[in-house]
């Protein structure tokens, strides 16, 4: 009895063992697969195979995120239904997968309310479609409008807008680097001879525009009048003169020279018609600041349309942009020997237009300049400009320049470059031309490489691949009859042919 | 491999002696047709990539969705209702060669009902040359993700097929899964724990079709479908083997 007893016992036990095997052996094959799949989340391959490299991100980015010391919370603050958050998001999205530390929010606010109103609340946010970086104590933001640029004639024409520049990588690298910086640079805009103002918010005059872009790029903006200050202030990363309409005076030019002697970084835009005086000063850093005005490709009759760039780091991201200036006078470097300027056509390398220039002399390169079609006048005052062959002079013209001297390297000590950068126009970043997105670009890279932050300047934005199938109704309806009908069809006629010969 | 030939051979050829696979061929191929010819349409007003001519709809994975439960509802239901499955479990054949024949057909089903949209495009350029230029390689990396979804989702549908005896709970449970794990990213919107989510994220299929229609191959859904497949097979096997055993 007893041994029956333990024979059924074990039975029993048999019975479980066979009815729970396989479902532990079930359990065991989930826990091998959840492995796997935690250990490609930790070591895993991922390459885009597209031609328009949009989830590639570049070297210097990949750096960025390497050296990035802590945690970063992105939330991407858009609604679902604008033309970005596709590719705002996929970006991001790259980002993270390049860096551990970096973690990507996606928030709707007319999806998500709560959290929606968390992120307004924490952020003090009033509008969507801004990205919010948030790590190491600091915040920063990336609105919607600094992202890309669209084209122009279908922003108002009731389509959706056509992407013609996606500047994702750039202006979100950038944000990332203002976490990572512990010192914001502090830009000082000279006042005291007429300059344009960081505080007035005037259209046509103001540069207050410019002033909240270079504040979005993590630096501090203060106003400098000589005389008031003994000397140049300590803190002062980079001077901007922009658009002086009086003359230098002899003790303001010496305060300037030493300055830019003593590795000084200058950001000048001068306006053609005025005279401030700074003509000696830059000649001696190798620029020729021009008496005239540059005239050629127009879309009104004052505005110049700039296409030609060299090759500089100022220059590397305007690719298919046009830069629009107002009127310019012309600025060059100053002639060589062989009486030209060192970069004449196309995009030759800056380099080698200046090699052979030793390191201790201030090379100067144009940096945008009007085609071949364009000239200087020599009587600015000629409404409308007409080429005159005695007087003028034909392009190409250059109307940006930048100079560096140095970096003098030595065994053992490198010795800050002096940088200097002169522009040919101080409108052309007023508030208005900002306001209708021409322009920050040339004149933020500049001020970026003056300052010697040229790491975010080689992130070049990238053209989109959308694709555009100009197709006629005709071909919509051919295409329709051979699609939608005819495959099905052929499917409907092969199930009827089965059963035919089946019933056979 | 004879046997699973055979068995290949079986289920391939009952896929044809059914109404309803023609019923599912017919309405996936017009409704992908349909969605097709509306994206491109739409295609020179709006911002889209090459991917979303074929991939971009959501028209087409729905359908992709209900035609996937379809054809792999009667797999082991039907099997199991009419009674055929306890004498093909007592025939000298592996459980791992019955799943892995059921699902080969299912999978192969799958894509000859794909096939033809493989042809859209060229139709369309060949119709008139220089409308425009598309990339190739954003359509062979999406095919790649088609494939690897469609394959998974037909490894689920056979594992929910060999639970029950009735096909319509097998098709219904099968799309609400493929459903959920389809649009997974969207569940994080009402999910607050960081972890859930980020589980939820890569779970997501429609993630990584963007990912895949956009030209990128990452390893990580690979190695999430192949092992989703895996064990979902594995399952389907064990169920049939603890079946044999009762």
């Amino acid at each position: 009895m007893k041994e029956n007893t333990t024979e059924q016992a074990v039975g029993t036990r048999r019975l479980w063992l066979w009815r729970v095997h396989p479902w532990l052996s079930v359990l065991l094959a989930v826990c091998l697969a959840a492995m796997a799949n935690f250990l490609s989340e930790r070591h895993f391959f991922r390459r885009d195979f597209s031609e328009a490299q949009t989830a590639a991100l570049s070297d210097r980015t990949k750096r960025l995120l390497d050296q990035l010391p802590f945690d970063t919370r992105v939330i991407v603050y858009f609604r679902d239904q604008d033309d970005l958050v596709r590719d705002v998001k996929n970006l991001l999205r790259e980002y993270a997968y390049a860096s551990r530390r970096v973690k990507v929010e996606v928030v709707d606010p007319d999806r998500d309310l709560a959290r929606s109103k968390d992120v307004a609340v924490k952020y003090e946010l009033t509008e969507a479609n801004v990205v919010v970086f948030d790590g190491g104590g600091k915040t920063s933001f990336v609105e919607a409008g600094d992202v890309a640029e669209f084209d122009a004639r279908t922003a108002y024409s009731g389509q959706p807008a056509r992407m013609t520049l996606f500047k994702g990588e750039q202006v979100f690298s950038s944000a990332l680097l203002g976490l990572m910086q512990t010192n914001r640079p502090v830009v000082y805009f000279l006042g005291g001879h007429g300059e344009r103002s960081p505080d007035n918010y005037d259209p046509a005059a103001g540069y207050s525009s410019l002033v909240r872009r270079i504040r979005n790029e993590h630096m501090d903006v203060k106003t400098l009048v000589f005389g008031q200050e003994p000397s140049m202030p300590a803190d002062l990363d980079a001077l901007v003169i922009a658009g002086p309409r009086k003359t230098f005076v002899e003790a303001e030019l010496n305060i300037l020279k030493r300055y830019l002697e003593g590795s000084g970084r200058l950001l000048v835009l001068l306006d053609a018609g005025t005279e401030p005086g700074l003509d000696a000063l830059l000649a001696d850093w190798g620029v020729t600041v021009g008496h005239d005005r540059v005239a050629g490709l127009t879309l009104t009759g004052n505005e110049l349309l700039v296409r030609d760039y060299g090759d500089h780091p100022i220059t590397r991201t305007l690719w298919n942009v046009a830069t629009l200036f107002n009127s310019p006078r012309s600025i060059q470097p100053a002639p060589s020997r062989e009486g030209r300027w060192p970069v004449p056509t196309g995009l030759t390398s800056a380099r080698e237009g200046t090699a052979g220039v030793p390191a201790d002399r201030p090379v100067a390169v144009p940096l945008a300049w009007c085609s071949e079609r364009g000239w200087a006048e020599m009587t600015p005052t000629e409404q409308p400009p007409k080429f005159d062959p005695a007087t003028d002079r034909r392009g190409p013209i250059p109307v940006a320049v930048a100079v560096e001297k140095g970096p003098v390297r030595d065994i053992q000590v490198e010795i800050r470059p002096t940088r200097l950068a002169v522009f040919g126009d101080s409108s052309l970043v007023a508030n208005g031309p900002l306001s209708a997105g021409y322009n920050p670009d040339i004149v933020l890279n500049a001020l970026n490489w003056v300052l010697g932050r040229d790491p975010l300047l080689a992130i070049a934005p990238r053209e989109p691949r959308y694709v555009r199938l100009a197709i006629g109704q005709g071909e919509v309806q051919t295409v329709f009859w051979l699609i939608v009908v005819l495959v099905p069809a052929l499917a409907v006629f092969l199930g009827f042919w089965v059963w035919i010969r089946r019933r056979k | 491999m004879s046997t699973f030939l055979a068995l290949f051979r079986r289920q391939w050829a009952a896929y044809f002696f059914s109404p309803m696979a023609y019923v599912c061929l017919t309405v996936f191929l017009a409704v992908s047709g349909l969605s097709f010819v509306g994206v491109v349409m739409r295609s020179f007003q709006d911002n889209l990539v090459a991917g979303d001519l074929l991939f971009g709809s959501q028209f087409f994975w729905m359908m992709a969705l209900v035609a996937m439960a379809l054809i792999t509802m009667h797999l082991f239901a039907e099997e199991r209702r009419s009674g055929t499955l306890e004498t093909l479990l007592t025939a000298p054949v592996t459980e791992t060669q019955i799943v892995t024949a059921k699902f080969a057909a299912a999978l192969l089903f799958f894509m000859l009902m794909v096939a033809p949209t493989t042809l859209y495009l060229p139709v369309l350029l060949a119709l008139r040359a220089g409308i425009g230029s598309v990339e190739a390689a954003p359509l062979l990396t999406g095919y790649l993700g088609l494939l690897l979804v469609g394959a998974f989702y037909i490894a689920l549908g056979v594992w929910v097929s060999s639970l029950t005896r009735n096909q319509v709970v097998a098709a219904i449970v099968s799309f609400a899964l493929m459903y959920v794990l389809f649009y997974s990213e969207y569940i994080t919107y009402f999910v607050r724990n960081p972890v859930l989510g980020a589980v939820l994220n890569s779970l997501s299929s429609i993630r990584h079709i963007m990912d895949f229609s956009r030209g990128i191959v990452d390893t990580r859904p690979i190695v999430l479908y192949l092992s989703g497949i895996f064990v979902c097979l594995f399952a389907a096997v064990k169920g049939l083997e603890a079946r044999k055993g009762s």
